[in-house]
């Protein structure tokens, strides 16, 4: 179970009769001890008191739950009744982006699977979102009654996603467990790291009454500004690949789907369309001649109709950014655009004129410099330069 | 662009509360509330800290689950101590040691009874020390005494009604039967005296002092240097010896024509003065030589909220580990005093330093811890249990009731700060700083004219203090105390008002609270509509 951190939140554990290992052991006194985030363990603090049916529950006090990661939940066996090995968390079970937090891993012994074996040589494997399991370059060590601590390395952890471990020990049962690993501060660039930057450009403080929620919104309007301006100057670099146009009445009008919000499509850019994907994208349609614009959806001139595919290449507006939806801007360090944007129109809701001036100056310091970046990304400087490599090849030039 | 006017306002060290909700009163070292924490020397830039808590002291009443009747000290002059304490009808002298230890004499009421004495199993019991002697009163029957040896029914005095007191070397009460008057012993002798006729001497030790108010007394305190007797609305005081001409020769001084008491068991003695209720619940300071001093304005709201019919049970205490003085209120829906307002004595004055709850209090008394001698403040409970309250040198700080632990609840609460009748303000941070010798999960949240905002989560964690006591820090793996006990802790706050009353509240079990100060910043954001 996840426990805030300082809190006295009980923790129920079960008691089983050494002699089947599954009937409850009542009337018991059993001493809990407690590792904290891979420490050794020590006695709790807390009390101990019979809940009845074999349970029991440690009532542990704010120096019990002190300290936040894995917090590991020991009973040592008596004559009649087995021992004890829980794992919980103090915080978020979860592992951040880049975390090297200590992870439990519990090897009972094979004679009785319940037991924790003691002096083993645990070997770890891990894999990252389903992919091959391979061995962790982090270091194991042991922690005391059958509980080892698999300290990984940044590279461990560094993605997002699934991570799952498998530690084996001879004599022992093997150790399997799941964690999810999420985004975090550590990611550079990623939806939290700008949230961090928001609250460093509007000075605020960590523990705030404006929520991450309410910021994340203050980030996904200023992207979608950050993106206008990137789409009325440098589109390319925020094109995706071709995608069809829908058509419902047969082909007389098309549209460009529907956006992350309900919405039709608005696209962005110099947006270009095809009748084949082979024609991109050297053959797009011309506009008033071969189709009419209507900002969500292009109609063929004289009531005609195309009866093929058609394809469009532009930008579509991207997902609005939150905890779960990242950043859509590349380079990363670009993004620094986003979070400056945020936090000035933030900041005018404030009152706080003098750093809004300051903000703005700093975006529109930032941007023509990325500008550049996305023009000259490649040498012929891409949509800027105007040239397809067919046209190149007629006429030459493209800078 | 040139930045907007800032504003700033810092509030702390607090060195008094003061109740009122008017922008007007506030100070920056006035608190609306304080509750369950106090200022420690204000006066020095203290912060405030949290009270002590209690745990259960010596084995519930011989009676089980019984109401506490009183306390007493009783240090006989050869130097012999007993803790006394009364429940349930039983008569229990300790000294306590343990929770489990049995009780050392326990006068029982067939014990009792088999003496010719008959004590009330629920009333409160007054217990005084005289001529080496402990007398009983229980305002139902007639006192007692017990000498360390044996015990004995006063039969030559009258029942007595509330406390009785020593003045001049006699023992003093109100007659129970007759409130205007009150009766005294003679000198060192409880046995004689009053308006008793002995071997066909009849004494006539008694007073009905009426001279300006026939009102019933309601009680009486003796000094050094006087005999101060309350009735519900005037206070007076007579001095000079105690002889057959005390009556007639004594010098009688009207304290005040119009503030008494209704609470008799609420006047608590300091130095040579005394802190009391008035018959309206507000405390007022007898100074002598000062006449009698309104003390109650910074309790002003709080005590508009006491019921009058509840003022009889008020409970007054001197407790001497934290130098405050205390006065335990009955509220609305509870039996027993609840609510304990706190004075300090400083040298500007009695001022209000809080208020503590989380208990009742059946009756409350100091008595000498059992292995100290150190006088500690006790309070008794409706089923059977004694409470010591812990000093703030120690190391208690929840409440360990005989049902289990319970965190106290801490609450400071600023007056209205920034307060700016026509403008509004939005409040964009507060800067916490804190006395933390423990980590403390903390609530912060503040009012404004608009409402009251979300709590926000604070967790206030010291620097290097963690682990750091003897016993819990593990060796090479926590860190010492760098010594600092002080800790900045910073919020954000959107806030919109034309002032803003920030509130800081904690109760964790194991956790020890402290605060020093806060300062809030905003900018002006306009002119406020009418309402709010």
């Amino acid at each position: 179970m996840e426990i805030t951190q300082g809190a006295i939140t009980p923790i129920p554990f079960f008691l089983a009769l050494a002699a089947d290992h599954v009937s409850p052991a009542t009337g018991k006194s059993p001493v809990v001890q407690l590792s904290k985030n891979g420490a050794s363990f020590a006695g709790a603090a807390g009390v101990v008191t019979e809940t009845g049916n074999g349970w029991y529950l440690l009532t542990p006090t704010a120096v019990d739950t002190n300290t936040a990661g894995a917090l590991l939940l020991h009973v040592t066996a008596s004559g009649t009744y087995d021992p004890v090995d829980e794992r919980h968390f103090v915080g978020s079970d979860a592992l951040l982006y880049a975390s090297t937090n200590p992870i439990p891993i519990f090897h009972p012994l094979s004679a009785d699977h319940v037991t924790g074996g003691t002096g083993l040589s645990p070997v770890v494997v891990i894999s990252k979102n389903g992919a091959t399991f391979a061995a962790s370059i982090g270091i194991v060590s042991e922690i005391g009654f059958g509980w080892y601590k698999l300290t990984p390395t940044v590279a461990d952890t560094s993605f997002v996603g699934s991570l799952a471990i498998h530690s084996t020990a001879t004599t022992a049962d093997p150790d399997d467990s799941l964690y999810a690993v999420e985004t975090g501060a550590n990611q550079a660039w990623g939806a939290a790291y700008l949230l961090d930057l928001f609250n460093r450009y509007a000075s605020r403080p960590s523990v705030d009454e404006v929520t991450d929620t309410q910021k994340y919104r203050w980030l996904a309007e200023a992207q979608t500004g950050v993106v206008a301006d990137v789409a009325a100057r440098c589109p390319h670099v925020l094109y995706g690949p071709p995608l069809p146009l829908a058509t419902s009445d047969g082909g007389k009008t098309f549209t460009f789907g529907t956006d992350p919000n309900g919405y039709p499509v608005f696209p962005m850019g110099n947006v270009r369309i095809f009748d084949s994907v082979n024609n991109v994208p050297d053959f797009p349609l011309l506009e008033g001649v071969d189709y009419l614009s209507e900002g969500t959806t292009i109609r063929v001139p004289n009531n005609r109709t195309l009866a093929s595919t058609l394809y469009w290449r532009g930008i579509s507006p991207p997902a609005d950014l939150s905890a779960t939806v990242a950043p859509s801007l590349y380079p990363e360090p670009s993004r620094n655009l986003i979070a400056l944007e945020a936090a000035r129109r933030f900041m005018k809701t404030q009152g706080r004129a003098d750093l809004v001036a300051d903000l703005a100056k700093d975006y529109q310091t930032e941007l023509p410099r990325w500008l550049l970046v996305w023009r000259r990304q490649f040498s012929n400087g891409g949509a800027i330069g105007g040239f397809t490599g067919l046209k190149a090849a007629m006429f030459g030039g493209g800078s | 662009m040139p930045a907007p006017k800032a504003i700033v306002v810092e509030a702390g060290p607090y060195t008094e509360m003061f109740d009122s909700p008017d922008p007007t009163a506030a100070q920056p070292t006035r608190a609306c509330l304080l509750q369950n924490c106090y200022p420690l020397e204000a006066e020095e830039g203290e912060g405030l800290v949290g009270r002590p808590g209690f745990t259960q002291w010596g084995a519930r009443a011989t009676a089980g689950s019984v109401v506490v009747q009183g306390y007493h000290q009783y240090t006989k002059l050869d130097g012999t101590e007993f803790s006394i304490r009364v429940a349930g009808g039983y008569v229990e002298f300790y000294p306590i040691v343990t929770t489990s230890a049995g009780n050392f004499i326990v006068f029982s009421p067939g014990f009792l009874t088999g003496n010719g004495i008959t004590l009330s199993a629920t009333a409160r019991v007054s217990m005084v020390t005289f001529a080496n002697k402990v007398i009983f009163s229980d305002g139902i029957n007639k006192p007692w005494y017990f000498d360390g040896l044996i015990v004995g029914l006063l039969t030559n005095a009258p029942v007595f009604y509330g406390p009785m007191t020593v003045y001049s070397a006699k023992l003093f009460g109100i007659k129970a039967s007759d409130r205007a008057t009150f009766v005294w012993s003679e000198e060192n002798d409880p046995t004689l005296g009053y308006q008793a006729t002995v071997a066909g001497f009849t004494y006539a030790n008694a007073w009905t002092i009426g001279q300006t108010d026939q009102n019933a007394l309601v009680a009486l305190r003796g000094t050094n240097a006087a005999l101060y007797y309350w009735r519900e609305r005037s206070t007076g005081a007579v001095y000079g010896k105690v002889n057959s001409t005390f009556v007639t020769t004594a010098t009688h001084d009207a304290m005040s024509t119009s503030v008494g008491t209704k609470s008799p068991w609420g006047i608590v003695t300091h130095g040579e003065g005394f802190l009391f209720p008035d018959a309206d619940g507000k405390p007022h300071r007898l100074i002598p030589g000062g006449g009698i001093v309104p003390v109650w304005q910074p309790f002003r709201e709080t005590l508009a909220t006491i019921p009058r019919a509840n003022l009889v049970d008020a409970l007054a205490i001197d407790y001497p580990a934290a130098r405050l003085l205390l006065i335990g209120y009955t509220e609305t829906l509870q039996t027993y005093p609840s609510a304990w307002l706190a004075y300090r004595d400083t040298p500007d004055g009695f001022k209000a330093a809080g208020i503590f709850r989380g208990f009742t209090a059946t009756a409350a008394g100091v008595l000498k811890d059992e292995f100290t001698g150190v006088p500690v403040w006790v309070h008794g409970s409706s089923d059977g249990y004694t409470y010591k309250h812990g000093n703030p040198d120690g190391s208690t700080w929840d409440d360990v009731f005989a049902s289990g632990t319970v965190a106290i609840a801490h609450i400071v609460q600023a007056t209205p700060m920034a307060a700016d009748p026509p403008r509004d303000a939005q409040f964009q941070r507060a800067d916490l700083f804190t006395r933390a010798e423990t980590v403390q999960t903390t609530t912060l949240d503040y009012e404004t004219p608009r409402g009251r905002s979300t709590a926000l989560a604070v967790t206030i964690t010291p620097v290097g203090l963690i682990n750091q006591y003897w016993d819990v820090a593990t060796w090479d793996v926590d860190q010492w105390s760098a010594g600092a006990v002080e800790v900045h802790t910073a919020a954000g706050w959107n806030g919109v008002g034309r002032w803003i009353k920030p509130r800081l509240q904690h109760a964790v079990v194991g956790q020890r609270f402290g605060f020093i100060k806060w300062r809030v910043r905003g900018v002006p954001s306009g002119d406020s509509p009418s309402t709010p």
